[in-house]
């Protein structure tokens, strides 16, 4: 599944989802929300172009890396500390690939997709912007 | 002729989530981005001192992503829409 979503993110149903008999590895990566002095973490979206995005990535990630699964699910709007923000799962034959994908598919989030986190603070709201 | 330009995240604070702005026949998307930034007290975040588009700025146009040195070589038609958007920090 590639999808934005506004609800929390349950990731055990996609790594449970994403068993296949050729696969012999699922990696998962689950981003949450780290406090940095923080009270909450609002994250706002272009969701059309993030949702093509991502099914690009997938697409991308699932041919290089040779992937059985990919699963990719951002979560956007207010989230308060530990919260999910991302899960990402991809079933792999083998390790190697699945650690590789799982990180590319992460750095490309983080390079173009989209998506921006605001923190929420007790004396105010600021942007992620690094120019 | 008329073009829209819609704002996310921090150029929504500056600019507001979506501004109508007129100009003159035979602008380009570098143009409808300057115009844009006259607007609010934050110019120097689309754009620098010579008035060319600041490289992190990203710029959707005609659902593609358009680099900021070419906005100037993409004329606009009216009705036309730009969507900017500033760094991404999701994941």
């Amino acid at each position: 599944m590639i999808a934005i979503t506004h609800e929390p993110i349950d990731p055990f149903r996609f790594i449970e989802s994403a068993k296949r008999p050729e696969t012999g590895g699922i990696v998962t990566f689950i981003g949450t929300v780290r406090d940095d002095g923080i009270e909450a973490l609002e994250l706002d979206v272009c969701e059309e172009v993030a949702l093509s995005d991502l099914r690009k990535i997938a697409e991308q990630a699932s041919s290089d890396y040779h992937l059985n699964t990919v699963d990719i699910i951002h979560r956007v709007g207010r989230m308060q500390l530990t919260e999910t923000i991302v899960v990402i799962v991809v079933g792999a034959s083998h390790r190697q690939e699945g650690f590789a994908a799982c990180s590319w598919i992460l750095e490309q989030i983080k390079e173009f997709v989209p998506i921006w986190k605001k923190d929420i603070c007790k004396n105010g709201e600021s942007w992620h912007f690094t120019k | 002729m008329k073009v829209t330009i819609r704002c996310y995240a921090r150029f929504r604070d500056a600019f507001g989530e979506e501004q109508e702005i007129d100009l003159p026949p035979g602008s380009t998307v570098r143009d409808a981005v300057i115009t844009l930034a006259k607007t609010g007290p934050d110019a120097e975040l689309l754009v620098d001192d010579a008035q060319n588009i600041r490289s992190y700025v990203m710029i959707m146009y005609h659902d593609e992503r358009i680099s900021p040195i070419d906005a100037g070589l993409i004329t606009l038609a009216d009705g036309d829409l730009i969507i900017l958007f500033p760094p991404v920090s999701g994941g």
